[in-house]
């Protein structure tokens, strides 16, 4: 006998939007409980079969949920994520689980506080349930292979043959599965965004320096950023109000505050730049499906092409990376750790990053602030630039990634966007190759989430690809 | 002998302007890790090596003034304030 769904029905979990449950939540037709419990029992069959799930957090979230379920009884609501389950990429310290940073070799590793985001969430009144899988040290060892993770490849839900998207796995997975509402992952460079495209889910990078990165594993200090992964804008809305802002924790945190109203969002006259070139590599499925997504945008928005700056970000973002993951592993790396990790080529490559003269590092860090100046120069007559948010559809899981081409324009947007600290959003915009999901990446301004998510959900209010349920 | 090293050393210069120290690079790491790694896991060393000193020598042919800083600027903790 299926056990209750937390929805009120026996049958399959299959959570709505943080703002459907937060209003079933109210009208008496689930309880926290009833939610953690559903979410953990789904995580615990669907999402090991995945290969998302590093370790359920049973115990903490029936906790946290009872505690939930008596102040909503109470009349204390703290908010639209209250009595919400969630899941955390495990590269975020929690005190009472192991933080495993999804590498074999630290599969133990307690970390003896809980990160900012997991406290803000916590204040929230949202329910941990699961550290979610991810690729070994966020990929900051340079992986070629996808099996790159202690816990086996991520799966994607809409075909077990391809791969997730990385470095967030897990994240994606969940809540592409449907098995929770939104989850926390990490982008140092594409892993929110691309694993969000590959799997069909909204992912936001937030603007660097929005959110605390206190009790985050770090890969690169210049270039990490925390952000939610969930089925629609709004919720990302919802949860980047909750998690952003100062803290003296993590110094490069900006003193701004995050808002936003639907009610009072901006709903057309965007005007959105398309970089020229965009569909250089591109799949001609997913270049198809952007094409229909500019053609919807041209209906509330004036689009017109853009020349991105012509700087070498690409080799820029390969060096920062290089330079400071082989710092922040320092130990692992010369302790020999490395030998322990799952992908063969993450047991080698950080012996080169490992000696990259600081001559290097430096020049990329000057020529990045003319990145900045640039993108901030172009951006100011833009809400978004608009591309495709990969080049192509999920790869096989068996594959292996090749870096030895050059990232064409929709590859390279990513580099601005991340030297240049940008925020992004990703949409799922149709399906390509092998009924895999595509995505649409909206690049915004500095500090522009808000408008950013406003033209999100212009857009998702005209479209149907974010409901789209995978199979099983 | 001193002219000899002189002209490697200017060999070695022309090679790492060319392959933006690649060659270097994997030297240093072999030099610090070479024992630990097998022929294969060395085959792979050197394609990283290659990698960075391609993006290395990208940026060295462009151009930055003596005056553009690096990105992140030190800035002075107060403890008082």
């Amino acid at each position: 006998v299926p056990r209750d769904n937390g929805t009120g029905a026996p049958g399959a979990w299959v959570p709505g939007s943080i703002g459907d449950l937060a209003s079933r939540l109210r009208r008496g037709e689930t309880s926290p409980t009833k939610l953690a419990e559903a979410a953990i029992e789904a995580l615990s069959s669907k999402g090991r079969a995945l290969n998302a799930i590093v370790t359920l957090t049973e115990e903490r979230a029936l906790r946290q949920a009872a505690q939930a379920e008596a102040e909503l009884a109470a009349g204390i609501d703290r908010g639209p994520l209250h009595g919400i389950p969630w899941g955390a990429k495990d590269l975020l310290a929690t005190r009472d689980y192991p933080t495993t940073w999804g590498a074999a070799p630290l599969r133990n590793q307690r970390i003896d506080h809980d990160a900012t985001v997991v406290e803000r969430l916590d204040q929230a009144g949202a329910v941990l349930v699961a550290k979610l899988a991810m690729v070994e040290f966020a990929g900051g060892m340079g992986y070629d292979e996808l099996n790159a993770q202690f816990t086996g490849p991520g799966l994607n839900p809409w075909s077990r043959k391809h791969w997730t998207g990385g470095s967030s796995t897990g994240s994606a997975a969940a809540v592409a599965a449907r098995l929770l509402p939104f989850a926390i992952g990490s982008e140092t460079f594409g892993s929110i965004v691309n694993p969000a495209a590959f799997c069909g889910v909204t992912g936001l990078r937030p603007t660097y320096g929005r959110i605390s990165r206190f009790g985050a594993m770090a890969l690169s200090w210049t270039l990490d950023k925390l952000g939610p992964m969930s089925l629609t804008a709004g919720d990302s809305a919802l949860v980047l109000a909750a998690i952003a802002g100062p803290d003296p924790r993590d110094p490069t945190t900006a003193q701004r505050r995050f808002a936003y109203t639907p009610a009072n969002a901006r709903r057309s006259g965007f005007r959105l730049g398309i970089p020229k070139g965009w569909d250089d590599g591109v799949e001609p499925e997913v270049a198809r499906n952007f094409r229909a997504s500019v053609k919807l945008l041209k209906s509330f928005a004036t689009v017109e092409p853009v020349r991105l700056p012509d700087l070498p970000v690409d080799a820029a973002v390969v060096l920062i990376i290089a330079a400071e993951g082989a710092s922040a592993f320092e130990n692992i790396i010369e302790d020999g750790r490395l030998a322990e990790l799952s992908a063969p080529s993450d047991r080698v490559k950080a012996y080169a990053y490992a000696v990259l003269p600081s001559q290097d590092y430096l020049r990329a860090m000057r020529l990045r602030r003319r990145v900045a100046q640039d993108m901030s120069r172009l951006m100011a007559d833009y809400d978004a630039l608009v591309t495709p948010t990969t080049l192509g559809v999920a790869r096989k899981v068996t594959a292996r990634l090749d870096r030895s081409k050059g990232s064409p324009v929709a590859g390279s947007i990513g580099a601005y966007a991340n030297l240049a600290g940008l925020p992004g959003i990703s949409l799922p915009n149709g399906f390509g190759a092998n009924g895999l999901p595509s995505g649409l990446l909206l690049t915004g301004g500095a500090w522009q989430e808000a408008r950013l998510i406003a033209l999100a959900e212009a857009y998702q209010q005209r479209t149907d690809w974010h409901r789209a349920t995978p199979p099983g | 002998v001193a002219k000899a090293a002189k002209k490697k050393a200017a060999k070695g210069k022309a090679a790492q302007s060319n392959d933006g120290g690649a060659e270097a690079l994997f030297a240093a790491a072999m030099a610090r890790y070479g024992q630990r790694l097998d022929p294969k896991q060395v085959k792979t060393l050197r394609a990283t090596a290659q990698q960075l000193g391609n993006a290395a020598a990208t940026l060295k042919s462009f151009e930055l003034a003596n005056g553009e800083e690096p990105v992140n600027s030190f800035a002075v903790i107060d403890e008082e304030q």
